[in-house]
């Protein structure tokens, strides 16, 4: 079986803590609402708060998998504060186009080492998945979250849709055409 | 200007003498997680207002090998079938079709009028038409019986 490897970028991270509350988000011009004890924003719908959609991506590159086979996801961000433990990073591969359609997952703790220059650095975190034998054609998605530790880091979450080609173990036949016929 | 152009058919028809055993041979692309084997199917078939009906009694099926293979990868096979008489539960001389298939899928392949048969037994005729009459026969026995016992009663 082979190694296939998928790298997330998660952007600039810092521990700096939003106080909870109103914001205004710029990008999507709405209100938004930071809830200090989820450590996530959500908008009010209908009266309920709704968390912010998944920052879904289109992959950069599709892999293909089979069962057995090893999948390398590194996530990578870049970093400017203190040194920060036991922050975790949460790996899943998702199938397409469900609410949590989350199929195989594992949580991960790492550190971060402290950088209190001007200049971010690189931070990257990896984990390999073995694709199971049950593993279908519709688990397309890798999705990554990294949060928490001391001192807490806010949730950065990042998704790739359809970054996965899946060949299960059921054949997927095409063109299947008579070519001939004779007397034996 | 009516300008048509017909297509010519992808397999050409072929007769052959009932009892005949036909290899078909089938191409298809396919990828598979894992090695694995498909059953191939295939047999005659005919077709009439309810639709197209494959004749079970010839059915044959072969079990096909497909390796694990990441990328599309081609595949040919072949299945036989035989062309089992009518007096044994087979099929009447005639144009019949052939229908290939995987089982336990929808994935088919067919084409209409392909198989012409030939050669069924004459001696098989004769049982054909009693068997259809025997129904005619049976209500005419029956009245010969019933005529009777109503002439009695009006007497």
């Amino acid at each position: 079986m082979t190694m296939k490897t998928l790298e997330l970028n998660l952007g600039l991270v810092t521990p700096v803590q939003h106080a909870p509350g109103w914001y205004w988000d710029a990008n999507t011009q709405q209100a938004v609402y930071f809830d200090a004890n989820t450590q996530k924003f959500y908008t009010l719908q209908s009266g309920m708060f709704v968390p912010l959609a998944q920052n879904w991506h289109a992959a950069p590159k599709q892999v293909t998998l089979a069962p057995g086979d090893k999948l390398q996801v590194t996530l990578g961000f870049q970093y400017i504060g203190p040194a920060v433990t036991g922050v975790n990073a949460h790996y899943s591969i998702n199938r397409s186009a469900l609410i949590g359609g989350e199929m195989v997952s594992k949580d991960q703790a790492f550190n971060i080492p402290a950088n209190l220059t001007a200049n971010p650095v690189e931070v990257t975190n990896s984990y390999t998945f073995t694709i199971p034998a049950n593993v279908e054609t519709n688990w397309i998605d890798i999705y990554v979250v990294v949060s928490g530790g001391t001192p807490s880091i806010p949730g950065q979450e990042y998704g790739y849709s359809n970054a996965l080609i899946i060949v299960a173990q059921a054949p997927t036949i095409t063109g299947f055409a008579i070519k001939d016929f004779a007397k034996v | 200007m009516l300008n048509l152009v017909f297509a010519p058919m992808a397999l050409a028809q072929q007769s052959f003498p009932v009892e005949s055993r036909i290899r078909v041979t089938v191409v298809f692309t396919y990828t598979a997680g894992v090695s694995t084997a498909i059953t191939l199917m295939a047999g005659p078939y005919y077709t009439n207002i309810l639709g197209s009906h494959v004749i079970d009694a010839c059915v044959g099926s072969a079990n096909v090998s497909l390796p694990a293979a990441t990328t599309p990868t081609d595949k040919t096979a072949s299945v036989d079938f035989t062309l089992v008489p009518k007096a044994q539960g087979g099929m009447d001389d005639g144009t019949y079709g052939l229908k290939v298939w995987v089982d336990g899928t929808n994935i088919e392949a067919s084409q209409d009028n392909v198989i012409v048969v030939s050669g069924n037994p004459a001696a098989a005729a004769p049982t054909d038409i009693f068997s259809s009459m025997l129904p005619m026969l049976m209500m005419f026995m029956m009245m010969a019986m019933i005529m009777p016992m109503m002439q009695g009663s009006q007497e």
